[in-house]
């Protein structure tokens, strides 16, 4: 029973890009990156739910510069890495669709009975693969349990978890998971002389990249958010102006006032956001 | 596409037979951009209902023309063959929401229909005849425009998530007209599905703090420990659970997982309450995008004020329990009537 897990990182939380926007992307120079807890819980669920002994391998499309993820994930287990790359791929947008194409042809070669992403943003490259391989999937995973040909998943649908069981070959997109075991100072130093196999994604961009859809035409710093909900229903009038008044732009609604008069206000306000959400059992449709 | 014959389809979802408020901003969404194109918006159910007539009356006032509700529950794999099935027909524009099922059918219709998927748009708009749409890119430190062809004819799909736009109904608009969702004869038999064992409604002190509507998080101006009995009791009044700035974490005052920031969790609820937090950028980070953010703090000049929408100038320690006592007071008048 073999894995295969696609690793990324993503950009570090204090990370500020500086943007070139005659050229549509960020200065590569002010960027630095870090794990992304996802692609850590999906490496995690991998290493356990493989025997020990067969092969978990790592990938990862991009540059060298992702040498360090996958290093990392060889110290914490990994038995191998490969990272996909063209020079090509500097210049064309790598999207879900690409993303799942390019790991398409690593599948393959390598064959995984299972094919471990994290659920980071959408689970697009998850669904990509689905219908490129015609394998299994399971998306929104949060919790594993089983070893081998099938396994036990719990799926996290809106407020409802769904216990599904999957046979090999099969896609697990984690969302959360157990943390990643911490490598050893051995391991660490064991996972630097281990060699990353670099696979030429030139051909293969070759086929993928002509006739793609409409690319980004702007990449600008995202705007401060504005859009508060605006509808507000049987609110009272000074709660309607406590919320609708307040900008979240530095400008927010300030208000000093007995402890039973702020008492009422805020808990009118804070029942009027709750109450238009809440929560409903999907299958019944009865609240809880 | 000519005028009249192009349609925006919208998935969709329900709770407790009624649109979710994330459903109603995607109709409605849909609604203001068929408005200036002359183009109908379908909603598509993928829950059945027993009573769809309430929907249809619902998805009209956001305006829907079409609503399609299919006779049992359908997944992913259905609904995607569903929505493709009419492949003779102009794509048009398919609005889903950020959710499990609705990001799956997403990247699965366009991955069949080959067109393009943005995730998570925070603007959708038409722009000189074209349709442009915002998203987060860079791990969310980027917006990126994606401009699409609207001629001869429009194919996209795009997913938003909770918060980016709203849902305003409007009185007197009619009903939408109820078709069946049949479930189509699939085009993928390749495509096998998951074996479902059993669901559970997932009880609120199981889900992360990035998945509850309602985060009541505690800071320093707390006093200590004893506080944070208070926002959990005010957190399970209200279904929602605990978060906390990483001084009172790093004392050992509520665990690690409370903690939100860039060290933590980074959470959206529908609402933020931060009771004695100063507003650290680093704590700021983890919170920003919450819907409705409500402060207390002694301080009247606190930075959380910057992300505020309302900052009660009180001690929280006072403020909390007056809360919960009128909250308890509320639930039980209201039992009250009901019995
Ligand atoms: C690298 C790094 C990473 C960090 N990551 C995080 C992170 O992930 N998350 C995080 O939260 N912090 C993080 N921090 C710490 C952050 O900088 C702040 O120190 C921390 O958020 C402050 O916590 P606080 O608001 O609870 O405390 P304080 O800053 O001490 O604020 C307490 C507030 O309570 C108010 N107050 C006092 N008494 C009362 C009362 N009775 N009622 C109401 N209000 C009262 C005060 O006016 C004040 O505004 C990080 C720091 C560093 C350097």
């Amino acid at each position: 029973m073999s894995a295969l897990v696609y690793v990324r990182d993503q950009l570090g939380n204090g990370c500020v890009p500086r943007f070139d926007r005659a050229r549509r992307r960020a200065d590569p120079r002010s960027l630095w990156y870090r794990r992304n807890e996802q692609v850590d819980a999906a490496v995690e669920a991998a290493l356990r739910c493989t025997e020990a002994g067969l092969p978990v391998t790592v990938v990862a499309i991009g540059p060298e510069r992702v040498d360090w993820l996958l290093k990392h994930y060889l110290a914490a287990g990994a038995t191998a890495a490969v990272r996909v790359w063209s020079p090509d791929l500097d210049h064309v947008e790598l999207d879900d669709s690409l993303a799942a194409s390019l790991m398409e042809g690593v599948i393959e070669q390598l064959r995984p009975d299972w094919i471990w992403l994290g659920d980071d943003d959408h689970g697009a490259v998850a669904v990509h693969l689905a219908e490129l391989t015609g394998r299994v999937l399971a998306i929104s995973v949060v919790d594993v349990t089983g070893r081998g040909h099938e396994l036990e998943l719990d799926r996290r649908l809106d407020r409802m978890t769904e216990r599904v069981r999957l046979t090999a070959p099969g896609i697990i997109a984690v969302k959360r998971g157990a943390a990643l075991r911490y490598p050893s100072h051995r391991d660490r130093l064991a996972a630097r002389q281990q060699a990353v196999t670099v696979l030429d994604a030139g051909a293969a961009l070759d086929g993928i990249v002509h006739g793609r859809h409409p690319t980004v035409t702007a990449i600008t710093p995202p705007k401060p958010p504005t859009t508060r909900r605006r509808e507000l229903s049987g609110a009272d009038d000074r709660v309607a102006e406590l919320i609708l008044g307040g900008t979240g732009g530095g400008h927010s609604q300030v208000v000093e006032d007995t402890v039973p008069n702020m008492a009422r206000l805020a808990v009118a306000t804070i029942l009027d956001r709750v109450n238009s959400t809440t929560p409903t059992n999907p299958t019944t449709g009865d609240s809880p | 596409m000519n005028a009249g014959d192009g349609r925006i389809r919208v998935l969709i979802e329900t709770a407790g037979g009624a649109i979710t408020p994330l459903s109603a901003s995607l109709l409605h969404l849909a609604a203001d951009l068929a408005e200036s194109r002359d183009l109908a918006v379908h909603a598509v159910m993928y829950q059945a209902l027993s009573h769809p007539h309430d929907l249809a009356a619902a998805a009209g006032r956001y305006g829907a023309s079409v609503v399609a509700v299919p006779e049992t529950e359908m997944d992913a794999i259905d609904l995607t063959a569903a929505l493709v099935s009419d492949r003779d027909q102009d794509p048009g524009l398919l609005l889903t929401s950020a959710t499990a099922v609705g990001r799956e059918v997403a990247a699965r219709v366009g991955a069949r229909l080959d067109l393009p998927v943005l995730h998570a748009a925070t603007a959708v708009e038409w722009r000189d005849g074209r349709l442009v749409v915002s998203c987060p890119a860079l791990d969310g430190k980027a917006s990126a425009r994606t401009v699409i062809d609207a001629a001869p004819t429009l194919g996209a799909v795009v997913t938003v998530a909770e918060g980016a736009f709203s849902g305003v109904e409007i009185d007197g608009r009619p009903p939408a007209r109820i078709e069946p969702l049949h479930r189509a004869e699939t085009d993928a038999p390749w495509c096998p599905r998951p074996h479902v064992t059993g669901r559970a409604l997932t009880p609120v002190d199981e889900l992360g703090l990035d998945e509850v509507d309602v985060v009541v998080a505690g800071g320093m101006g707390l006093g200590g420990p004893e506080g944070f009995s208070l926002l959990r009791e005010l957190a399970e009044l209200l279904g929602g659970r605990v978060g906390a700035s990483r001084m009172v974490t790093d004392r050992g005052w509520i665990s690690t997982d409370a903690l939100v920031g860039q060290t933590g969790a980074t959470v959206a609820p529908s609402l933020y309450l931060a009771c004695g937090i100063s507003g650290a950028p680093q704590h700021v980070i983890g919170m920003r995008d919450s819907a409705t953010v409500i402060a207390i703090n002694t301080d009247a000049h606190a930075a959380i004020g910057q992300v505020a929408d309302v900052l009660f100038v009180a001690d929280a320690r006072k403020l909390v329990p007056a809360m919960i006592e009128l909250i308890e007071r509320d639930r039980s008048n209201l039992a009250g009537t009901q019995a």
